[in-house]
């Protein structure tokens, strides 16, 4: 679904991604991992085109290059880490606006909202919610076209337990329709739970691409974190 | 495919507009506006033309002030919303575009209203009071689309997003007040040389300058012109110096914004 080769990325003086590459298979749940800063959140937005590779790398998705494309990302639901929309806009509003831009009705928003429990707040600005339910209408505007590829940057931040319940089966169920998943997350557990395939980016590098299953076999433990931290203490003692 | 592109800016224009038509700041300037002008006229209420003379300062005042500062906040505030944007099959030119127009509109309206209430207010005003008062309100709707570019523009290349709120008050400053001084301090300095020519480009080089200009050149008010003014109306007489006003006008208005743009597609969200 997704191949990455050789690209590179500097903020000024910052080497951020340096010469990764990476393939993700299609119909794939793939978590990306890092310490903070490792750049997670800059290997999603290059996908994404929000910011623009240095270099002469080369991305793919679905076999075709994204690189000064736009129409790819029809296929795209992208999640951010915080969601930040226009304070004055209703919750009804921002969802009518995510439709009319894609040019198409929204075939999950009544289930996701009844799931959530949005109703209530569906008139209110977004400016007025509280940082979970703005995460909610992050949720519904990324899940509710059926899209073949989620691209999802910490998800579950911010999440109270009901919701990111929720959202965990949403992702399988996008999964077992056909649909790849990408996401970063700070959070083993749920990496373990729901990856079928994870990369582990350090410095910019990717340092290793396995499955958590694999990973904890490797590092003979069953604590998919204590398996990540001796990863990354190899790494960075190299 | 063309169609799409209209129909995405259309789409961010509208809602652009109803988030800023709900935005207290623009409701205080459209309030500012009805409040002043009122008084303004009502002072000035004998001789109509003084009153909108008088409301021309008041336009150049606040327009471009509220403009650079209401456009810059805006833009940058909506960056991480852009970035959403971005990630849908839709160009950045078309969010920038449709940014423009949704804010350009917001703020036109809110200028329209508090000043055209102004006018309402006035209701015998005299054909000539009219017709400097429709000036007055083109000339600000004009300017609050080259300052919002200019704003667009400064955000765009800015590096720092918290400096930018002091940025415009320092560029409003100096196009308001110290670009005059300049003025003032090159013809006591040089006065004995022509300065004809460079008088005409400082002109078309401020556009506060430039609707002041068009106003006072249409109005025949050359008591009330500084210097540069007096020598438009002179070199290049009241029609073609109406033109090329105008025509500065529309570039001072289209060049931040390419520029502006170029930037936006450019940078990294």
């Amino acid at each position: 679904m997704i191949t990455i080769r050789n690209v590179r990325k500097r903020y000024r003086k910052q080497t951020v991604l340096n010469d990764v590459s990476l393939h993700i298979p299609a119909g794939e749940i793939f978590a990306l991992l890092g310490p903070n800063g490792s750049g997670k959140t800059t290997l999603l937005k290059l996908l994404l085109g929000l910011v623009h590779p240095d270099g002469s790398g080369t991305m793919h998705i679905a076999g075709a290059s994204i690189v000064g494309e736009r129409a790819y990302r029809r296929q795209i639901g992208y999640m951010s880490q915080w969601p930040q929309y226009p304070p004055h806009l209703t919750v009804c509003e921002l969802i009518t606006l995510f439709a009319q831009l894609r040019n198409a009705k929204g075939v999950h928003t009544e289930a996701l909202l009844e799931e959530m429990q949005m109703r209530a707040f569906w008139q209110k600005p977004f400016g007025e919610l509280s940082g979970g339910m703005a995460q909610k209408v992050n949720i519904v505007q990324c899940f509710m076209f059926n899209h073949a590829l989620f691209i999802l940057d910490e998800p579950t931040a911010g999440l109270d337990p009901h919701t990111a319940f929720y959202l965990k089966r949403l992702i399988r169920e996008r999964k077992k329709s056909g649909a790849t998943l990408l996401f970063t997350s700070h959070v083993m557990s749920e990496v373990d739970a729901l990856a079928d395939h994870m990369a582990l980016l350090v410095d910019g590098t990717v340092s290793v691409v396995t499955s958590p299953a694999e990973l904890k076999q490797a590092h003979h433990t069953t604590s998919l974190e204590e398996a990540v931290h001796h990863v990354w203490r190899s790494v960075s003692d190299a | 495919m063309h169609k799409q592109l209209h129909s995405a800016v259309g789409t961010i224009a509208l809602f652009e507009f109803h988030e800023n038509i709900r935005n207290w700041w623009l409701l205080t300037y459209c309030a500012a506006f009805l409040v002043l002008g009122v008084l303004i006229t009502s002072v000035g209420s004998a001789d109509p033309l003084r009153a909108s003379a008088s409301l021309l300062n008041l336009v150049l005042l606040l327009v471009p002030l509220f403009s650079l500062v209401f456009g810059s906040l805006s833009f940058s505030e909506a960056l991480s919303f852009h970035a959403v944007l971005v990630a849908l099959p839709i160009s950045r030119r078309d969010i920038f575009l449709g940014k423009w127009l949704g804010l350009g509109t917001g703020l036109t309206l809110s200028f329209v209203i508090g000043i055209g209430l102004g006018a309402l207010w006035q209701l015998h005003l005299s054909r000539t009071g009219l017709g400097s008062y429709l000036l007055l309100l083109a000339l600000g709707v004009v300017l609050t689309f080259v300052f919002l570019s200019i704003a667009f523009l400064m955000v765009n290349l800015a590096r720092r997003r918290e400096l930018v709120f002091g940025w415009m008050l320092l560029l409003w400053f100096s196009v308001f007040v110290l670009y005059d001084l300049l003025i003032m301090g090159i013809v006591l300095v040089f006065g004995e040389y022509p300065l004809e020519v460079p008088m005409l480009l400082a002109v078309l080089a401020n556009p506060i300058d430039l609707a002041r200009v068009i106003f006072l050149l249409h109005n025949d008010l050359s008591a009330m012109m500084g210097y540069s003014g007096a020598v438009f109306q002179q070199y290049l007489g009241e029609a073609t110096g109406i033109g090329v006003a105008g025509a500065s006008g529309l570039l001072w208005v289209l060049v931040p914004f390419v520029l502006g743009l170029r930037r936006f597609q450019r940078r990294d969200l």
